[in-house]
């Protein structure tokens, strides 16, 4: 019990200096860079990746949440810019399907292990 | 003239491949492989000429005046061979062909199982052929011979991209192999372990190709894109993973058919899976079906020819499978057993190929509902990682257990004594570097678990002067050591973005980067802009010498990165091409901890994979 | 579970056949982003600084119950030189154009109106794209209609031309 306190306290115990950068990396790496092929916007340089990161920084000086920043910019982009998609109902199955394979998966595993 | 000559030797080539099977089907088996191999040879002297039409220039020649260029140096003229859709398809049917005929050439016993396997692989070998012949030939006339060609794409021009393709190609084709020895297995119903000795080489091979294919790819994309990070989950990587997972069941379900003569079903439907996901990448990489850095603009009527082979060949293997399918042998095994981890080594294997697959084409699915999203890092690294976390823990238990049945207990305690010290090793990490976050510590404890266990077994190996299975510690070690370095990598890496003017100083925390200067220089067919930095880190000063180039024929703007390596880290900076109205230039600079783990990590599993190639007996 | 080899081929084909069908399909069909989802949004309230004076300036000041054209342009932009007589017709149809002079020199700004005419009736300057931002814009030029709710009508990405135009003026 002493151990399971103590590491609840390591763990939850997380602050950090840089969080402004640290938001704004995590947030502009979850964000595709629309006018180039396949780069977050994290990564880019051009106008578009620049401007999105401008107005990260300025939303999060603002005090708005991660969320709100995403709803908004999905608000303008379409779920296009966004990297990690989002769970709706579209996106169901993409979040689903895997949990099912591993649970069909396992389930075969264990037949074949106890059908002789 | 040399468009004619070539095209001869290409339909010589197609119509000893007719012979072939015409020879099969007659039932002469030496004759048949003998036209195999002759059409094999044609092949390869074909491809031959391409290349020396590449080296000489010779724009008469369709997929030479395209892709090449005098002003281009000649070692990229030699390799332009393979940077171009025709001349790669060229090389995938030689590879196709070299695979069959070492084959033939190792395998002395001229008996009906052979003579099978030569027939699978000289109709894989032809369907291709078919199609470079008909959609893609190089060797097509242009008349009159224009005097300048049109240039090679210079985001190829690197060393690390020309020999990148070729791997690649070793290790997707040879699985065409291992398909056709599957396949006449069952027709000749010899699918048991004496066959999984045969085929081992050649799977390890191919594999071991692959490996290499794909960390030369992940070190090109670190050194050239100037990103800072060695994989993207960008679609196309994507699409290379798909057949090492596959592949990589492939490996261990051999290895139970190996040892116990079990799992023949399922070992034969994951080498037909495995080439067909080896073709679904070419697919998907060649047809333009995907948005990506990597892929290769071409037209989709190809595309179309590709996916009808795919299927083809997929479906007619399934079927020959169902059909001459019997049971496989079952042997009561406990849980506790190295089959049984083997199999739960299987299952985590095609469910991170199912979670890559589902990833890179779900895209597709819902662009065809008129709906588009976007599938970036976040979704893999979310879904991935908690089950990568029991994967290595069964990775680190799994190989000490015995086969069939063992004693979980005595095992059981060494690990939790293993795992104790693994976690109080990362507790002590995080605590000291001041980075308390669970999935690191987690990532770090069971990274660490499989290399102490492995160290273990070494000592006692040594020990015990038993049998030192080295093939396996290596690829595992391998293995451990590259989750290690990514879980170090991803949480202690630093970046910083900024935009700098010439003699101006940055400072952050404790960094500050000087820009010194920049010149431009003119060289053959590009612009390049060198500059030179200053960078002050922990009391440390070096110098990063990052620049941009411009090429003309066709124009397109590459990066080249400047990297200081340290014991422990890289220091790296990529700068982006200047904005024509401004003065200021965008770096970026990137903190890599422990990079070198990822490779040396990479280069272990490589290693491992080669000893078993050449390793007999496990 | 235990179905005829016959049967299961069939099946299987069935099964491939389907997915060739979805693969092929998608091969043709063209991936598309949606750079229009802000038609049929509310326009937002942009303010800003002025290019020719340094007061604050939004939207609503300028423009009250009527249709109006907003066009992002800046003066190192090419295609903003292709699509800038046509600006010039719309403001001779007494249709307002707001300026939104994208990461800009402001003296080279001023010096491309002069050559080139200034079509717009006020300039909010944007230097570090915020307000394309809030405009859902990807880059320069963009043009934008509003209609008299405030609702953005119609947009267009790259210069105009007298198709646009001709949509603006249906709407007025």
């Amino acid at each position: 019990m002493k151990y399971l306190i103590l590491f609840l306290i390591i763990f939850l115990n997380n602050s950090n200096a840089d969080e402004m950068e640290i938001r704004t990396s995590n947030i502009t790496k979850n964000l595709r860079c629309l006018v180039c092929e396949g780069q977050s916007v994290y990564e880019s340089n051009s106008n578009f990746a620049v401007d999105i990161k401008n107005f990260v920084k300025m939303e999060i000086s603002n005090n708005k949440t991660d969320d709100e920043i995403y709803d908004f910019l999905r608000k303008q982009y379409g779920e296009t810019i966004l990297f990690n998609p989002t769970f709706s109902i579209k996106n169901f199955f993409l979040w689903f399907a895997p949990v099912l394979f591993f649970l069909i998966g396992g389930f075969i595993f264990f037949r074949r292990l106890s059908a002789k | 003239m040399a468009s004619n000559f070539a095209n001869t030797i290409l339909i010589l080539s197609l119509f000893s491949s007719f012979l072939s099977n015409l020879f099969f089907l007659k039932n002469k088996t030496y004759l048949s492989i003998r036209f195999f191999n002759f059409s094999s040879f044609l092949i390869l002297l074909s491809f031959g000429m391409l290349v020396f039409f590449f080296c000489i220039s010779e724009f008469s020649i369709s997929a030479v005046y395209e892709n090449s260029h005098t002003l281009k140096p000649f070692f990229y003229k030699f390799a332009g061979t393979w940077g171009n859709h025709e001349g790669s398809l060229l090389l995938f049917i030689v590879i196709v062909a070299l695979y069959g005929s070492f084959f033939s050439i190792l395998y002395k016993d001229i008996s009906k199982f052979k003579s099978w396997v030569i027939f699978f692989q000289n109709n894989i070998f032809l369907i291709f052929l078919i199609f470079l012949i008909t959609t893609s030939n190089p060797f097509d006339m242009i008349l009159p011979k224009p005097s300048e060609g049109l240039g090679l794409n210079p985001i190829l021009q690197d060393p690390l991209l020309v020999i990148h393709p070729p791997f690649l190609y070793l290790g997707y084709v040879g699985f065409s192999l291992t398909l056709s020895l599957v396949l006449a297995a069952l027709v000749t119903k010899k699918l048991n372990n004496s066959w999984a000795n045969i085929c081992w080489p050649y799977v390890m091979a191919s594999w071991v190709f692959l490996t290499i294919g794909i960390a030369l790819g992940s070190i090109w994309a670190y050194y050239e894109l100037g990103w800072g990070g060695y994989w993207f989950w960008d679609p196309v990587e994507n699409a290379s993973l798909m057949p090492w997972l596959s592949g990589t069941a492939l490996i261990h379900s051999l290895l139970v058919l190996k040892v116990r003569n079990q799992m023949q079903n399922w070992t034969a439907l994951l080498a037909i899976l495995t080439f067909s996901f080896s073709l679904l990448g070419t697919f998907l990489v060649r047809s333009g079906i995907l948005n990506s850095v990597h892929a290769f603009a071409n037209d989709p009527e190809r595309g179309v020819f590709i996916l009808v082979i795919i299927f083809f060949i997929t479906s007619i293997s399934l079927s020959i499978k169902i059909f001459y399918s019997s049971k496989s042998i079952n042997k009561n095994t406990s849980f506790f057993s190295k089959e049984s981890f083997l199999n739960i080594n299987n299952l985590f294997l095609l469910f991170f190929l199912f979670v890559v697959l589902l990833g890179t084409i779900y895209p597709i699915i819902l662009s065809f509902f008129g709906e588009v999203i976007s599938i970036g890092p976040v979704y893999y690294n979310t879904i991935l990682a908690p089950f990568v976390f029991i994967f290595l823990l069964a990775m680190s238990y799994g190989p000490l257990l015995k086969w069939s049945h063992d004693n979980r207990l005595e095992k059981l305690h060494f690990m939790v004594i293993i795992f104790i010290i693994s976690s109080l090793l990362s507790l002590t990490i995080i605590l000291l570097s001041k980075r308390n976050e669970l999935l690191l510590y987690l990532g770090l404890t069971v990274s660490m678990l499989l290399i102490l266990t492995i160290f273990y077994e070494i000592f006692k190996n040594f020990r015990s002067k038993t049998t030192f299975y080295y093939p396996r510690f290596l690829s595992h070690l391998g293995v451990g050591l590259f989750f290690l370095s990514v879980f170090l990598n991803s949480y202690y890496s630093e970046t910083k973005d900024f935009e700098i003017d010439v003699g101006e100083v940055k400072n952050f925390n404790n960094l500050s980067v000087r820009f010194l200067n920049h010149n431009v220089y003119k060289i053959d067919n590009y612009l390049e802009m060198k500059t030179d930095f200053e960078i002050t880190e922990n009391n440390k000063i070096f110098n990063l010498k990052p620049s941009v180039r411009r090429y003309f024929q066709p124009e397109q703007i590459t990066s080249e990165t400047s990297i200081k390596p340290t014991i422990i880290s890289n220091y790296y900076l990529a700068i982006n091409f200047p904005d024509l109205n401004s003065t200021t230039i965008g770096a970026r600079y990137y903190y890599n901890f422990f990079i070198h783990g990822i490779w040396l990590g990479l280069f272990l599993i490589i290693l491992g994979g080669v000893f078993s190639v050449f390793k007999k007996r496990i | 579970m235990y179905l005829r080899k016959e049967y299961k081929i069939f099946f299987l084909l069935v099964f491939f056949i389907f997915i060739f069908i979805f693969f092929y399909l998608s091969l043709f069909t063209k991936k598309k982003f949606e750079p229009r989802i802000v038609v049929g949004n509310e326009m937002p309230n942009l303010t800003s600084s002025t290019l020719f004076n340094d007061q604050n300036l939004s939207l609503k000041d300028i423009v009250n119950n009527e249709v109006f054209v907003v066009n992002i342009f800046a003066s190192w932009c090419a295609p903003c030189k292709i699509e800038h007589p046509f600006l010039i017709k719309i403001k001779n149809k007494n249709i307002k154009i707001i300026g939104i002079n994208y990461k800009d020199n402001k003296q080279n700004a001023k010096k491309f109106l002069k050559k080139y005419q200034n079509p717009y009736q006020e300039i909010l300057l944007d230097q570090k794209g915020t307000l394309s931002i809030n405009l859902g814009a990807f880059g320069v030029p963009e043009t934008f209609v509003i209609d008299k709710n405030f609702i953005i009508v119609e947009k267009q990405i790259g210069p105009i031309n007298d198709e646009f135009i001709k949509k603006v003026l249906s709407l007025k």
